[in-house]
């Protein structure tokens, strides 16, 4: 190839609507900067706009049902996969609880498999003129495979010299290797991170060399599939580029997805680290979500802000997701802290650990952190033990109380299904959660999904299942030839010693409460008022029977003692020196216990009302 | 048996004035001592929770309830009521939809 090759970089269904492909953004600069032009296209947005916004981000969402790679699977794979009239994979209602703007979903999905994809990939090709491209990549995550597959299919079917490339997390490790080896469309694929292969991949295409030969690439050879040449996660991260998101902005406003508007108010991706620093000493027992790349790496707090400085600038919106797995803490003094100081007036989405003070949430909102996702999976301490989580279920209700009172969305959790859980841990966590109906609600009680990758997935002598296999969806969507075993991300299994599902119902009810509660138009509250000498707690968790409590002198102290942070009643009481005795201290904290106005977790104590006074 | 009898509310705040009396008596080691002795006979062993109450304390505690909340003048009372501080709820509702909950549900406003 004497010229640089052509790229055209594509992301397919069902990548959320709602915000571009960092991976297309990050790629498109990469090839760039390298010399190799790259044009991209959400094509997501293409088939949002056919079927419906509202339905097309549903379908998105419940990733877990293969709904998204089923509408697309006898269009990937005419003749093997299951034909017309093949069963939706997944019952009425779930799909009216799925999909609940849609009047008859059945009839809508067939309806989208059998005439609105076919439809819809006919107008690809005829509006792209593919054939004027050396290399189409795809970017692939979770339900993005069968629709990316199956515009491959047509694009070398009509233009067999075109290159087509795959990568992302659906190719990772095993994954990528069998469906390379597998499905036709797929010329090569980048397993791992694509920083430094993707340029050379080109290069090597540039100048007639092996793209098989570069490190992190495979292909079909010889009736198998090339070795993937070792490649360490990149490091260097403040050399990458500035991601480039033009082509979904002006995709979505020609679409009319997005209205043209001086200021955007549209999640723009950014990346400040790759990796879990937390998971490089303690993997989470359910977490498979960095793959072979758990080593922590992080941008300069310097860098970062450039970013997002440039970001807001050039796509008009002050609204950032992080796609972090988890927040550098040294960023704490650094990055945030310098927000803070200039005064910056970002939304700023992020995960993190859950363990945090008051000091860094309010800092963290200082800085126009909005919303965390902070991997609360658990309010019970025992559980939290079984999934290594490094943190107590005290510490995660002070999180979400301070979160609450600085105003910080928190997307959390409740899970079970770990090995060696007791019953009588969770019966403990539903008693405890009515008392903390003035706190954000958590999502549905799940079961732990087995995810590639985590430790219950790889270490079956520590977490022996009575059995194990793909997720059945995959047998939905796939033909047989594909090895399920090897491609599937998602597992079924049963655990020994894990609670059975009837366990949460209880708690399920009290989350449905919870969350009505809080669509109430007076959500729940709790909060105290402090004077010199006495203290006043509002209890209106439940609004129509609230009442006040008021407590003088040393009980006013000892209560305001844990409002902070959890304590044990001996520092307690050392801390209330001179005050009432030990025993009448931890009397008093039985007390407020039995009034729901504190919890207890083993040895500490916590307060549950926040200062009436907000912003403090 | 003891634990089949009905307990009524009046029943136990006696009991309790009682025991604060008898608490004030007892020297910080005999307490201790108390403690220890309720703290192996008097619950199941599974279960943590501290054995005696607030002591002297405990008045604190009587009448420290009343119903009711902050109340203003009409005209004020809606900028006066308790729960000021904002949020949002979203996030998923469809049960078992995500095990890495996060912000993959929010359109763009």
């Amino acid at each position: 190839m004497a010229s640089p090759p052509r790229v055209a970089l594509v992301s397919m269904p069902f990548h959320s609507q709602f915000r571009p492909s960092i991976q297309l953004g990050l790629l498109k600069a990469i090839a760039g900067a390298h010399g190799f032009p790259a044009e991209t296209f959400h094509l997501n947005l293409e088939f949002a706009d056919l079927i419906g916004a509202g339905a097309y981000e549903a379908i998105g969402d419940v990733g877990r049902s293969f709904l998204g790679d089923w509408l697309f699977a006898a269009a990937a794979f005419p003749g093997p996969a299951p034909g017309p009239g093949a069963p939706v994979p997944a019952d009425e209602p779930f799909l009216r609880a799925a999909l609940p703007d849609v009047a008859h979903p059945l009839e809508f999905l067939r309806s989208v498999r059998e005439e609105q994809v076919p439809r819809f990939l006919d107008r690809l090709m005829a509006e792209i003129p593919w054939g004027g491209f050396d290399v189409v990549g795809f970017t692939s995550t979770f339900q993005q495979n069968l629709a990316s597959f199956a515009l491959a299919a047509r694009i070398k079917a009509a233009h067999p010299a075109v290159v087509t490339l795959f990568g992302g997390a659906n190719f990772e490790g095993e994954m990528g290797v069998e469906l390379t080896g597998a499905i036709g469309c797929v010329d090569y694929a980048v397993i791992g991170e694509g920083d430094e292969a993707f340029p050379e991949f080109l290069r090597a295409l540039a100048t007639g060399a092996d793209p098989a030969a570069v490190p992190g690439v495979v292909c079909r050879r010889d009736g198998g599939v090339t070795a993937v040449g070792h490649r360490p996660p990149f490091t260097r991260l403040d050399e990458l580029p500035m991601p480039d998101y033009t082509e979904y902005f002006d995709r979505a406003e020609r679409l009319g997805l997005l209205t043209r508007a001086p200021r955007r108010d549209v999640a723009i991706p950014f990346e400040s680290s790759r990796g879990c620093w937390w998971g490089a000493k303690h993997h989470c027992t359910f977490c498979g979500l960095n793959g072979t790349g758990m080593a922590f790496r992080s941008k300069s707090p310097g860098r970062v802000r450039q970013e997002l400085a440039q970001a807001a600038r050039r796509y008009r919106s002050f609204r950032f997701e992080a796609v972090d797995n988890i927040l550098d803490m040294a960023y704490l003094r650094t990055l945030l802290a310098e927000l803070v100081a200039a005064g910056t007036d970002y939304e700023i989405f992020y995960e993190l650990k859950s363990n945090l003070t008051r000091d860094q949430l309010r800092l963290l909102r200082q800085a126009g952190v909005s919303r965390v996702q902070p991997g609360i999976e658990s309010l019970s301490t025992p559980v939290l033990r079984l999934m290594r989580k490094g943190v107590t279920g005290i510490q995660n209700v002070n999180t979400l109380r301070w979160a609450r009172y600085y105003g910080i969305k928190v997307h959390w959790n409740l899970l079970f299904g770990f090995p060696g859980e007791r019953a009588a841990d969770y019966e403990r966590q539903e008693a405890l959660l009515p008392l903390l109906a003035h706190l954000s609600p958590p999502g549905a009680p799940t079961r732990i999904w087995m995810e590639r990758f985590s430790p219950i997935f790889a270490d079956p002598a520590a977490f022996p299942a009575r059995y194990r296999r793909p997720h059945r969806g995959y047998g939905q969507i796939y033909p047989e030839s594909v090895d399920l075993e090897r491609i599937a991300y998602f597992f079924e299994y049963e655990f020994d010693g894990s609670v059975p599902e009837e366990t949460m119902d209880g708690t399920r009810r009290v989350v449905r409460a919870w969350r009505d509660a809080w669509r109430a138009p007076e959500r729940p509250t709790l909060t105290f008022r402090h004077a010199e000498g006495f203290l006043q707690i509002e209890d209106a968790r439940t609004p129509a029977e609230a009442g006040t409590f008021t407590f003088d002198g040393p009980l006013a102290a000892i209560y305001l003692s844990c409002a902070d942070r959890p304590v044990t009643a001996a520092a307690m009481h050392g801390r209330l020196d001179p005050g009432p005795s030990r025993d009448e201290v931890t009397g008093a904290l039985a007390e407020f216990c039995d009034r729901g106005l504190m919890m207890r977790d083993g040895d500490q104590f916590l307060a549950l009302a926040l200062p009436a006074t907000a912003g403090r | 048996m003891a634990d089949e009898l009905p307990v009524t509310e009046d029943e136990l705040r006696n009991l309790a004035t009682k025991l604060d009396e008898f608490a004030r008596t007892l020297s910080e080691t005999e307490r201790g001592v108390l403690l220890t002795i309720m703290h192996r006979f008097g619950r199941p062993a599974a279960e943590p929770a501290p054995a005696v109450r607030a002591g002297l304390l405990s008045e604190g505690f009587r009448d420290a309830y009343e119903r009711g909340r902050g109340t203003a003048f009409r005209t004020v009372a809606e900028s006066a009521k308790g729960g000021s501080i904002q949020d949002a709820l979203d996030g998923p509702s469809v049960e078992n939809s995500v095990q890495h909950s996060g912000p993959d549900t929010e359109p763009p406003r």
